[in-house]
């Protein structure tokens, strides 16, 4: 779970590292009141949940007169396709120096890997690219933990003045106790700077927590769910449903299957409206709720593909599920089931009337014909 | 011969006495699988389908030799099911559950390789080598005895691809299903390798997705340490980036590859790879022939 950048702050002032002060404000009033507190040089980030949002025109830095009319612009504006419905508002830290910091969990070494360089406010992955010698990645042994040679390669890499030591060296470590305190996949501080004060400062905080074992930190800390509306309710439901842009919807078990009949939908020519997977042992009720939740996240469907490959999912409670929900449907529906309990699932659909494939591909070509 | 695990592999179920775990254990042990009880603390001395139960693993060790583990424990408690069964010296884990937190796989993960353990998996649908061992919940009816490796990131996909290879008369050798979860025990390259050494696989189809760079690692090796043909099919040409597509793993983020990065790669390296499913026995047929 992505945490928007008020709530990873949160996360990273409980692990006790010095957090750059940012007020999280919904209208360009606010900023302006604001700006006039501040008295200083203002800077105003969309809160949209994602990153990269310097290079997307989401940040801007003013002085505080400006700051109305630069509000007024971003809460007007989309940035990378997100309209900005609110905005952190912070003054402008005086740094002396600027670096990046991050925790991840390395899933070719699948150990905990903290990554640092002097190149700091850059997004890391071009670092990674154009200087990979600027970028220190060190893997953590979560048996042995880390350990003291651990942070002094870091320390050492970035070369921090000498009186720093103990602070960086605190820092490092309370940040990787919080990691896993925390179920972090991913926290993020870039820049990490050393402001006029010569202390470190988190100007920045990204933090990504673990789905599975979200609910205790996200509980702990009230944050936010940054997925959308419809996301949200469907994944309260045990379906996994991320919205697409096109008018082809499809309801299928499993996410490889779901993913790829999402990309044979495309490569037929038709345009994808959804991806959802309703997991493993699927009741009526679940195929009930797919079809509710589709139909009321886009009203331009042209059709709704089922695709089910019964293996712990049975295709007869499929087929109960789909009758009931589709009763009062006004668009076609083509369905494909195979695996368990499939022939009773066929024959009992072929009783009201709803066309059923064994096979993917020929089920596939059939919404085919009927969006043409 | 078979990859992992075989027809003298003795398995226990952690977790029989549930729902999913007594109705699969049934299953594998009507395959023909060597199923040779199950582990469910509390439980000890009741039989679940004729199998005995037992409260631990080393107590299911000492009376029945067991070596391999299938874990249907839920959410939570998978955790600690899996380091029982490292601690007490199982050589085979299989974990079909899904929702392990993640900083508890990367722990566990670490012990197996430290003290000897393989854990394939979580969030598995397991493996079969047809007419010898079914370890886990692929439906063994749509799979044909033969000499094709299959190894997948997912479920359902990994039984669509099974049927379309069935459809065309092709068998499989062994089917391994690694894991929909960031980190797993056993990784697509490990699977290509432990085929390479395999003399009943003569090829290799690996159905990758978005996420991680592991296809990219069977990519460099392919030529080198693997010189079994491959074809392979990766999933979420369409996804969003950083969106969750259904499996945890299943994120394009940060330095992660989309499926198109994933496919170059592949293609670069001279494995070919279908754009539709029921493309890949026609690919597959061209590389055996």
């Amino acid at each position: 779970m992505n945490l928007i950048e008020v709530d990873s702050r949160k996360i990273l002032d409980a692990c006790g590292v010095r957090v750059h002060k940012a007020h999280l404000v919904t209208s360009a009033d606010e900023v302006d009141c604001l700006a006039r507190e501040i008295a200083d040089t203002v800077v105003i980030k969309a809160e949209i949940g994602l990153g990269s949002r310097g290079k997307h025109g989401g940040v801007k830095i003013c002085k505080p007169e400006d700051a109305y009319a630069a509000a007024k612009v971003l809460f007007s504006s989309s940035v990378r396709e997100i309209k900005v419905k609110r905005c952190l508002v912070a003054k402008a830290v005086d740094i002396v120096e600027e670096f990046y910091f991050s925790i991840s969990i390395d899933r070719t070494a699948k150990l905990p890997v903290i990554m640092v360089s002097r190149a700091g406010g850059v997004e890391i992955e071009e670092t990674a690219k154009t200087n990979p010698e600027k970028l220190l990645r060190l893997q953590i042994s979560p048996s042995t933990g880390l350990t003291e040679q651990d942070v002094f390669k870091v320390y050492e890499f970035l070369m921090l003045p000498d009186e720093l030591k103990g602070e960086f060296i605190k820092f490092v470590r309370s940040l990787y106790d919080g990691f896993w305190k925390y179920h972090a996949t991913l926290i993020e501080i870039n820049p990490l700077a050393i402001d006029e004060t010569g202390h470190l400062i988190a100007v920045d905080a990204k933090v990504v927590l673990d789905d599975y074992a979200a609910p205790e930190t996200v509980s702990q800390f009230s944050v936010e769910d940054s997925r959308d509306q419809l996301e949200i309710e469907a994944s309260g439901k045990g379906l996994s449903f991320v919205e697409l842009d096109g008018d082809v919807a499809c309801i299928v078990n499993g996410a490889g299957l779901a993913m790829a009949t999402v990309d044979s939908i495309s490569q037929l020519g038709m345009k994808p409206a959804n991806l959802l997977d309703v997991g493993g042992s699927s009741s009526p009720m679940k195929m009930k709720n797919a079809i509710d939740i589709l139909t009321r996240q886009n009203h331009n469907l042209k059709a709704i593909f089922v695709n089910i490959f019964g293996g712990i999912t049975r295709c007869d409670d499929v087929a109960i599920g789909l009758i009931e929900a589709t009763k009062s449907l006004k668009i076609p529906l083509v369905v494909r089931l195979s695996g368990t309990a499939s022939d009773v699932a066929k024959e009992m659909l072929a009783g009201v009337d709803i066309n059923c494939f064994s096979d993917m591909r020929d089920g596939l070509l059939r919404l085919q014909e009927l969006c043409r | 011969m078979s990859i992992f695990i075989g027809k003298d592999s003795r398995v226990i179920i952690q977790g029989i006495t549930g729902r999913d775990g007594s109705f699969h254990s049934k299953r594998m042990h009507d395959y023909g699988t060597n199923v040779v009880g199950g582990v469910s603390p509390g439980k000890g001395g009741q039989a679940v389908s004729g199998l005995p139960v037992f409260d631990t693993v080393v107590e299911s060790i000492k009376k029945t030799n067991a070596d391999t583990s299938v874990i249907f424990v839920p959410g939570r408690c998978a955790a600690s099911a899996i380091d029982e069964a490292i601690e007490a010296g199982i050589k085979n884990i299989i974990v079909i559950t899904e929702g392990v937190p993640i900083h508890e796989t990367v722990k566990l993960v670490e012990k197996s390789q430290m003290l000897g353990s393989r854990i394939i998996g979580p969030n598995t649908p397991g493996l079969i080598s047809p007419g010898k061992v079914l370890a886990g919940i692929i439906p063994p009816q749509i799979v044909k005895p033969g000499r094709i490796g299959v190894v997948s990131r997912s479920g359902t996909l990994t039984y669509q691809v099974i049927s379309e290879l069935t459809a065309v008369g092709l068998g499989v050798s062994t089917a391994v299903g690694a894991g929909g979860d960031p980190i797993i025990g056993t990784s697509l390259i490990d699977v290509a390798h432990a085929f390479e050494r395999d003399d009943e696989t003569d090829a290799i189809v690996m159905v990758g997705e978005i996420g991680g760079n592991d296809e990219q690692h069977v990519a460099n090796a392919y030529k080198k340490t693997i010189c079994k043909p491959i074809i392979s099919f990766i999933a979420g040409v369409f996804a969003p980036p950083q969106k969750r597509m259904g499996h945890a793993g299943a994120i394009i983020s940060g330095n992660g590859m989309t499926a198109i990065n994933k496919i170059d790669a592949l293609e670069d390296a001279g494995i070919k790879v279908a754009r539709l499913v029921w493309d890949i026995p026609e690919l597959l047929k061209k590389e055996i022939d």
